[in-house]
């Protein structure tokens, strides 16, 4: 792996943010607008703090498996819709290290909107949200499994293109809902809190809310699950990635 | 002596849901280098394909290329290192200016003290006005003049030029072909994809005429020429057309003369060869015949291409020395 080939996708997606209005809009204002409908909701609900706490590191959980899954897709999408794909395939960046880069983008920006989400959520509110060694492995987890639905969004794009999109770019938010990023999955019947035991995101976020007392968590469970979920994505990426060549969509213009 | 690029019996069909299309029949070429090698043909010909599997960016069906030595498939990272590509279709990134653009491919490539070499391809394109303007805000011969930079970034062993000129206006275009013709100068070894016959003609050192995903004939601009002699045609213009039909019998009766057809003043004389010119020149000054010019009119490449292209029974023809 060549580190500089690696920074080149950081590079391009940071200098370029600002005339960016796509990304700019998903890198700045979904997290504060995401984070305010659902905090003041919650004021008027008036939970108790815990409750109200763990609603709003929901959100900055939610935000952490955004982060991941959407730069590895946005990062093959910004040069599929300006049809520079062929550029970037002719040069002599591998998969791994567009997928590395791409990724770096992802964690970069989130310590960005941590730091924006952690500020607003205390300037606000009055609530420090509490930064413990299990909400920081919590978050990391996210961060993998986004890692995991970002390898798959992106394997969908290198054969269906622009039509993957919508579908792709919602797989965090599907996750995020689904896995009881606010709320406690013992809310749904057994059967469905078992299946979702198979997905990385409802540990991660048991995880979060553990620390109020609220859920409980196995990390070892969970990090096997989320290796496993990296694992197969990968193969699936890869599988994807030669698909397209055969078909030959890498160099292709248009969708 | 090494080739640059060696392709060998590739062949590639893309199949969708309602059809297969054969994009690449069974094409070998050889580049040497230091060449210009033309690929010339029409639209859906099968030139980018081609391209594409060279770079790996495609996979062939059967075949087998290498570039520089190197398997697409087996060593394309080192391959991709060494080459670099101009496409005339390719759009540019958003939100990066010049400077931004040309550092973010240097990284792509990573080229050694980038920040200098940007400074140079810059420099070399005569792009310092534009240095800190954004790229996709460019007019063509601009963003042409960019995509040009970014594929000297590497100092690419081999240079593949996919339609440099498409779609530009006729002065953009003529400055490219002259920045082409520089690095041909200096030692480039390029694969220039064209549709346009004249520009085949005038920048390449040998040509593959390709239709339908197969090379109909290769060889150098004049031995593709040679291919359709036997038409050497020379054309008298008389300075008045009332003279035509005297002109005409004088002319009849040079030996190696085949036909004279007259059109209005030009008076088209199928010879043997352009020894003739001679013949008729004497013709001319003997019988005091009031003329314009005379010309040798050459045939093109467009009359080749259409030659071959419309003979079915035409396989693939090699003339002069290939290393296929
Ligand atoms: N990715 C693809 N999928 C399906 N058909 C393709 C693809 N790429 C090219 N083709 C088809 O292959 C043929 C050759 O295309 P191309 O190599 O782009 O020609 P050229 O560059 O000479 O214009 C065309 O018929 C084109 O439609
Ligand atoms: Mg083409």
């Amino acid at each position: 792996m060549n580190a500089i080939r690696v920074l080149s996708q950081p590079y391009k997606t940071i200098k370029g943010i600002r005339e960016n209005p796509f990304r700019f809009y998903d890198f700045i204002l979904s997290p504060i607008l995401l984070l305010y409908s659902v905090a003041l909701l919650a004021v008027f609900l008036n939970p108790s703090k815990e409750i109200f706490a763990m609603i709003l590191l929901g959100t900055i959980g939610w935000r952490a498996l955004h982060a991941t899954q959407a730069d590895l897709l946005t990062g093959y999408l910004d040069e599929h819709w300006a049809e520079t794909k062929m550029m970037l395939f002719s040069s002599p960046i591998t998969t791994t290290e567009f997928v590395a880069g791409s990724l770096l983008t992802g964690l970069i920006k989130f310590v960005f909107v941590f730091i924006l989400m952690y500020a607003a959520i205390a300037l606000s509110f009055g609530v420090l949200v509490p930064i413990s060694l299990t909400v920081l492995y919590s978050l990391l987890l996210l961060l993998a499994y986004g890692l995991a639905l970002g390898l798959l969004s992106v394997a969908l794009a290198y054969l269906y293109g622009q039509s993957a999109f919508p579908f792709a770019f919602q797989f965090s938010t599907f996750f995020s809902l689904g896995s009881g990023a606010y709320y406690s999955i013992t809310i749904f019947p057994q059967w469905l809190q078992d299946f979702l035991m198979l997905i990385p995101s409802t540990h991660a976020f048991n995880g979060l809310k553990s620390v109020f007392g609220i859920a409980q968590v196995n990390f070892l469970h969970a990090t096997i699950i989320t290796l496993l979920w990296i694992i197969v994505c990968w193969k699936i990426h890869g599988y994807a990635y030669q698909k397209a060549r055969q078909q030959g969509k890498l160099a292709s213009m248009g969708s | 002596m090494e080739l640059a690029i060696d392709a060998q019996s590739v062949s590639k069909t893309f199949h969708s849901k309602k059809r297969a299309t054969k994009a690449l029949s069974s094409v070998s070429l050889a580049v040497k280098k230091g060449e210009v090698f033309g690929l010339l043909g029409p639209n859906g010909a099968g030139k980018t394909t081609l391209i594409n599997c060279l770079l790996g960016i495609t996979t062939l069906d059967s075949g087998s290329v290498r570039v520089l030595g190197f398997d697409p498939d087996k060593n394309g990272v080192q391959l991709r290192e060494k080459t670099n590509i101009v496409s005339g279709f390719s759009g540019v990134l958003r939100g990066l200016t010049l400077e931004q653009m040309l550092y973010y491919y240097a990284m792509l490539y990573d080229v050694p003290n980038r920040g200098r070499r940007v400074d140079e391809v810059i420099k070399l394109l005569s792009l310092e006005e534009k240095r800190d303007s954004m790229v996709y805000l460019f007019s063509s011969g601009f963003r042409q003049r960019f995509f040009l930079a970014k594929a000297l970034l590497n100092k690419p062993k081999v240079l593949f030029l996919d339609e440099p000129t498409v779609g530009l206006d006729v002065d953009v275009a003529i400055k490219v072909r002259s920045l082409i013709k520089k690095l041909k100068k200096q030692g480039y070894t390029i694969l220039l994809t064209t549709h346009y016959m004249l520009e085949a003609d005038e920048l390449c050192d040998r040509i593959a005429l390709i239709n339908k995903g197969r090379i109909r004939a290769q060889g150098t601009p004049a031995q593709l020429k040679g291919l359709i002699r036997g038409e050497n045609v020379i054309e008298v213009a008389l300075s008045k057309p009332s003279g035509a039909k005297t002109a005409r019998a004088h002319f009849k009766k040079i030996s190696g003369v085949k036909s004279v057809s007259p059109t209005g003043n030009i008076l088209r004389l199928l010879v043997k060869d352009y020894s003739q010119i001679k013949g008729v020149m004497k013709t001319v000054l003997a019988q005091k015949l009031k003329i314009d010019s005379i010309s040798i009119v050459e045939p093109t490449l467009e009359e080749v291409f259409l030659k071959l292209t419309n003979d079915p029974s035409f396989g693939q023809k090699t003339v002069g020395e290939t290393n296929a």
